[in-house]
């Protein structure tokens, strides 16, 4: 009603009728005043141009900073979740008995140790036996090629069944020991029984100058 | 009694029995005065001339009840902006409400432009508030160029109901915003200086004590 008395928008009755109320209700003439405070303030934002600026600009929700830390939150928490479920994903090799997770063990035992080595005529391999229990089996393989400055990749992945190809695991050795065996180890509890290529090779910065080697163990 | 004190007396009849002019806050009317006209001396001059019409309407006997007088020194004071307005439309191709008239900006006025900018600082404020962009939008249509509440309805796709809401909710919040710098009621001093003037030049006829 104020805002369309003093716009001129009102009917000469209605108009009437306001500027009696003016006359006889304090309040009345307050709100007025508050109303063409209301227009001079955004009259003056108007000529200073700030009027477009408010009216595109995307007001910026009392709650965004709220929801910005949960965000962050739950992104954090996700992170963390994430690298525990990774640093808890099962080992399968590596290269010390020790990086083979134990539960209630400090150290990790050896539960058998097999060399893999080419032979002339029969296939490469071993039977390896497998115990349910916490423990690391050693696989000693020899490299063919029997040269100290190569550094080597070996790759495990199974053979035969549904599982065909699967690579169950992967890890960079470095060189031969002093021995001339590649040591791997391999988790007892991780192993089902069935048959395993490891495949022993050059790692990528040596592919020319040695060759691979394929072994198949069979875990029972 | 000092002047100030004059003014802000409450009780609308003195010591003495007469009728008091209790002046209330018409900052927001003489800074839309003083943009209408360009001048704010003129202002001053249309609510000095809207208190003596007012005691003048007093005295005749045409104000019965004394109580009433700042309410009608108001209202006066408020047609002469309505009069005013209606001049620069029919003069100057008026088209969008008191944002294009003259600049009212009188830099020999400091403390009336300083209460002036604390308006543009809560207008600025509760535009920032309101949420979406379309109801900024609206108060902006509907206050500064004074489009009418049909039309913005229809435009906007709104039904009365949802318009008046708005409007109500902003008209709150800057009451509210008012109130919590101090700015509700308070006074002004030129335009108490005005009724000062008058008074003393009308108080020969009686009808006012200061």
């Amino acid at each position: 009603m104020i805002s369309r008395y003093l716009a001129g928008q009102l009917p000469a009755k209605e108009s009437d009728a306001f500027e009696r109320a003016l006359s006889e209700q304090p309040d009345l003439c307050n709100e007025t005043d508050h109303v063409l405070r209301f227009k001079e303030g955004l009259a003056r934002l108007h000529e200073r141009g700030e009027l477009d600026v408010l009216l595109q600009t995307p007001i910026p929700r009392r709650w965004l900073p709220y929801a910005t830390a949960a965000i962050t939150v739950i992104v954090a928490l996700g992170t963390l979740l994430w690298f525990q479920v990774s640093i808890r994903a099962p080992v399968v090799l590596a290269l010390s008995p020790n990086e083979i997770p134990t539960r209630g063990h400090e150290t990790t035992s050896i539960l058998g140790s097999y060399m893999l080595a080419r032979t002339r005529g029969g296939a490469p391999g071993a039977e390896v036996k497998a115990p349910q229990v916490p423990g690391a089996i050693e696989l000693r393989v020899l490299p063919s090629g029997l040269s100290p400055d190569v550094n080597y990749r070996v790759r495990v992945s199974r053979l035969g069944g549904s599982a065909n190809g699967t690579i169950i695991g992967q890890i960079d050795t470095g060189s031969a020991g002093p021995d001339g065996y590649v040591r791997i180890y391999l988790d007892s509890q991780q192993l089902m029984p069935g048959d395993y290529e490891v495949l022993l090779t050059p790692s990528a910065n040596n592919m020319a100058t040695a060759e691979g080697d394929r072994f198949v163990i069979r875990v029972r | 009694m000092d002047a100030q004190a004059g003014i802000e007396a409450t009780d609308s009849t003195s010591k003495s029995g007469r009728p008091q002019v209790n002046l209330r806050n018409m900052a927001g009317l003489k800074a839309q005065l003083t943009r209408v006209t360009g001048s704010t001396d003129l202002a001053s001059d249309l609510l000095q001339d809207a208190v003596v019409t007012a005691l003048q309407k007093l005295r005749a006997g045409e104000i019965t009840d004394p109580t009433h007088l700042d309410g009608y020194v108001y209202r006066v004071a408020l047609n002469h902006l309505r009069n005013y307005r209606r001049k620069d439309r029919a003069h100057a191709g008026y088209s969008e409400g008191v944002g294009d008239l003259v600049d009212a900006t009188d830099s020999s006025r400091p403390a009336e432009n300083l209460e002036a900018e604390q308006w543009a600082r809560l207008a600025k404020k509760l535009l920032q508030e309101v949420s979406p962009a379309r109801d900024r939008e609206l108060l902006v249509r509907f206050y500064l160029h004074e489009e009418c509440k049909e039309e913005l309805c229809r435009a906007f796709g709104l039904t009365e109901l949802h318009f008046n809401r708005v409007i109500y909710r902003a008209r709150d919040r800057f009451r509210e915003l008012l109130r919590r710098r101090g700015l509700g009621k308070s006074d002004f001093f030129s335009t108490a200086g005005i009724l000062i003037l008058a008074g003393l030049s009308l108080s020969a006829y009686g009808i006012i004590s200061i």
